[in-house]
């Protein structure tokens, strides 16, 4: 939307004298006498921001732009949940069992992250691996 | 749950997973040992209590052969009916 910035306005009678001074967005226009023009035959002549407005205007735009950068839809790509960036690339579900057509998460119709756990014998397994083909229950335990 | 486990001991694998500091992969079998729990006993990464948003112990997910989850269920107590139409969900798909 195009903006102007006219720094007042000035309601007149028919015979140009001023009655009411406003703030405006136009610039009023005065006949050859110096008489304000009566609203009604007014002409607007626009004046563009001055720039050290637009100067702001592009800086408050460009902050607002790095604000908003949390808001971006997560990428359905495999192993990559976005909650954890720590977690080892390895951890992505291999296709061997599990889908990698879906975003990985944790909620219903998410894929799961096959993340690697700690054995009893040592050795490490992902709990894809682990599932072997099979539905999962996976248990969140604590002895606490 | 574990008196129903049985029934599905063929068809849906079990993996307890063990968090914070002290629940390390002995602790979490001797555990098993103990009360005699189904399942594969063993220890996460702190990370991932993170990735799969849990927030309560007994945290349960029901995920399916193509690792999409089905059902994620907090702490709480459930009838062996429940567990048994749970786990006949996660097989029939």
């Amino acid at each position: 939307m195009a903006s102007f910035r006219l720094p007042h306005f000035t309601i007149a009678s028919a015979s140009g004298r001023p009655l009411v001074r406003r703030p405006c967005y136009a610039k009023q226009t005065t006949n050859a006498s110096g008489a304000y023009t009566p609203l009604d035959a007014m002409k607007l002549e626009p004046r563009f921001l001055p720039l050290t407005h637009l100067a702001l205007m592009t800086a408050v735009a460009l902050m607002l732009a790095a604000c908003g950068g949390g808001d971006v839809a997560p990428t359905a790509v495999p192993g990559s949940s976005g909650a954890d960036t720590a977690t080892p690339a390895g951890d992505a579900p291999t296709g061997e069992f599990w889908r990698t057509d879906i975003a990985v998460g944790d909620s219903e119709q998410q894929v799961a992250q096959a993340t690697s756990v700690l054995l009893a014998d040592g050795s490490t397994a992902t709990i894809e691996a682990l599932a072997g083909g099979k539905p999962l229950l996976l248990y969140f335990y604590a002895t606490w | 749950m574990t008196d129903v486990y049985p029934e599905f001991e063929d068809e849906v694998a079990i993996v307890a997973v063990g968090f914070g500091s002290s629940q390390t992969v002995s602790v979490m079998n001797a555990q098993k040992e103990k009360n005699g729990y189904p399942g594969l006993f063993t220890e996460g990464p702190d990370s991932m209590v993170r990735t799969f948003g849990v927030r309560t112990q007994s945290t349960k997910f029901g995920i399916s052969t193509e690792g999409v989850i089905q059902f994620k269920k907090g702490y709480g107590t459930a009838s062996d009916a429940v567990w048994r139409e749970r786990l006949q969900a996660l097989i029939d798909g």
